[in-house]
């Protein structure tokens, strides 16, 4: 049985309202590539489980989701489950809850202003090409207290 | 960077000039398709204006904290506001996070909060922006495409998958009908190909979780080919296309994957040697060359 968490479903409201306009119709479930291939992953018990308030929702197994925003496009009531799971992964990783190579894959973006490493061999097909030579950037660096 | 004159850019639905925003994935890994875009636009009689962008940012930072994932979003759309441009980018996921944050950002009060951090590096965002895909490009010059084509490429059957981030949420998007997304086919005939519908034509590539649950993507990649009736598969997005190379590496299978601006290079007459097939391709089919030296009578 599922006890309630009083303190984390104030939260969780509080962060995520549109939480309370699902009816739990399993329409995201039906339409979501995590449930049908990798399995045991239902959007629909994520935000059943958020709206009990079981802090069990908050674990690795939201980065099941392949972000094919499925579930957004054909929610019927505009729950946009996907940006609710996205919300619910923003407060796992305030836990320290998410897979291992997680922090540095955004580190990288906000160090580097690229998603991946730039090395010599880069700019040297980029040369051959007559494209021009990219660096990495400290734009984004202003955004690091997250 | 360049500043074009105030003006009338809301008005001008032919608009002559671009911010260009080829994010990370195609200029770091595979910078012929940055390439073959930027000369193939350029013919198109459009100018294109290379900003300080950093990655969109992709759903990494929106996974960790969607308020910063909005900001460094917002940050990009300010530039090109700032430079009095619409933005045109190339990947899938810059299109869905740039389109995403500029409708979430007509929220008034958000748009002021993001607008205070943006303060710290003296630019704000206004909400004027718009985000266009190339292949959203090519759909609007449909004309000037079909001139493009030297060699129709009339004995080809393609099978056409738009990408995840290019459709969905089509209410924030606009791109194409989520369900059932045609353009790509459209553009495919263009140039001369038999286009052949499939079912599992909006499946997901997967590869978000690829490296975490590799079995069962694949197993997926292997619904889609298997259910594939054509001599290749045409993609709209630079990440499915590496996708599904990687995984028929493994499956075995051996479907050709061409990304658009690939086949636009051949109907144009360029050679398989010239649109990468050779090095960046991963999947080769003979049967598929020798089709490309068939002209219809
Ligand atoms: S999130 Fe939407 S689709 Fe999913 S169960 Fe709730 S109302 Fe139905
Ligand atoms: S976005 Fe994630 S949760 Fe939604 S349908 Fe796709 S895989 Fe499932």
């Amino acid at each position: 049985m599922t006890r309630i968490n009083f303190e984390f479903r104030k939260k969780v409201l509080e962060e995520i309202p549109e939480l309370k306009k699902c009816f739990q119709c399993g329409t995201c479930v039906s339409s979501c590539y995590a449930e049908k291939y990798i399995g045991s992953y239902s959007p629909r018990k994520k935000i059943l489980g958020a709206l009990y308030g079981d802090k069990e929702v908050l674990s690795k197994e939201l980065w099941k989701c392949a972000t094919c925003n499925a579930c957004d496009e054909r929610c019927p009531q505009g729950v946009n489950p996907y940006e609710v799971l996205t919300k619910l992964k923003n407060i796992a990783v305030r836990e320290n809850i998410c897979p291992e190579s997680f922090r540095e894959k955004s580190d990288i973006i906000i160090e580097t202003g690229y998603a991946f490493l730039i090395d010599e061999k880069v700019n040297n097909n980029r040369k051959a090409l007559g494209l021009k030579e990219i660096k990495p950037k400290e734009s984004l660096r202003f955004v690091k207290n997250g | 960077m360049d500043e074009q004159k105030a003006g009338n850019r809301e008005e001008d639905n032919n608009q002559k000039k671009y911010a260009f925003f080829p994010g990370c994935l195609i200029p770091i890994r595979l910078p012929l398709f940055e390439k073959l875009s930027r000369d193939f636009v350029t013919n198109l009689g459009v100018e294109l204006i290379d900003m300080d962008f950093t990655c969109c940012p992709n759903y990494n930072i929106r996974d960790r904290n969607r308020f910063l994932w909005l900001v460094a979003a917002a940050r990009n759309l300010a530039i090109a506001e700032r430079g009095k441009l619409d933005i045109l980018t190339l990947c899938g996921e810059c299109t869905q996070t740039l389109k995403a944050a500029n409708e979430l950002l007509k929220d008034k009060i958000l748009l002021l909060k993001v607008n205070k951090e943006l303060e710290k590096i003296n630019v704000q965002y206004n909400g004027t922006v718009k985000i266009k895909h190339i292949l959203e490009l090519f759909y609007e010059s449909k004309e000037k495409l079909t001139g493009f084509v030297k060699k129709p490429l009339e004995a080809l059957k393609v099978s056409t998958h738009t990408g995840c981030h290019l459709l969905r949420p089509s209410a924030m998007l606009k791109f194409d009908d989520a369900e059932n997304p045609k353009k790509l086919d459209e553009l495919s005939s263009i140039l001369g190909c038999q286009v052949i519908d499939y079912s599992t034509k909006t499946l997901c590539c997967g590869v978000a979780v690829f490296a975490d649950y590799k079995d069962s993507v694949l197993e997926s990649v292997k619904e889609k080919i298997n259910d594939i009736r054509a001599d290749a598969l045409i993609v709209g997005c630079a990440t499915c296309f590496l996708q599904y190379n990687k995984a028929q590496l493994i499956l075995k299978t051996d479907l050709p994957v061409l990304h658009y601006i690939q086949l636009l290079g051949l109907a144009n007459g360029f050679s398989l040697e010239e649109i990468g097939y050779n090095s960046i391709n991963r999947i080769k089919n003979k049967a598929f060359e020798e089709k490309l030296n068939i002209t219809v009578p």
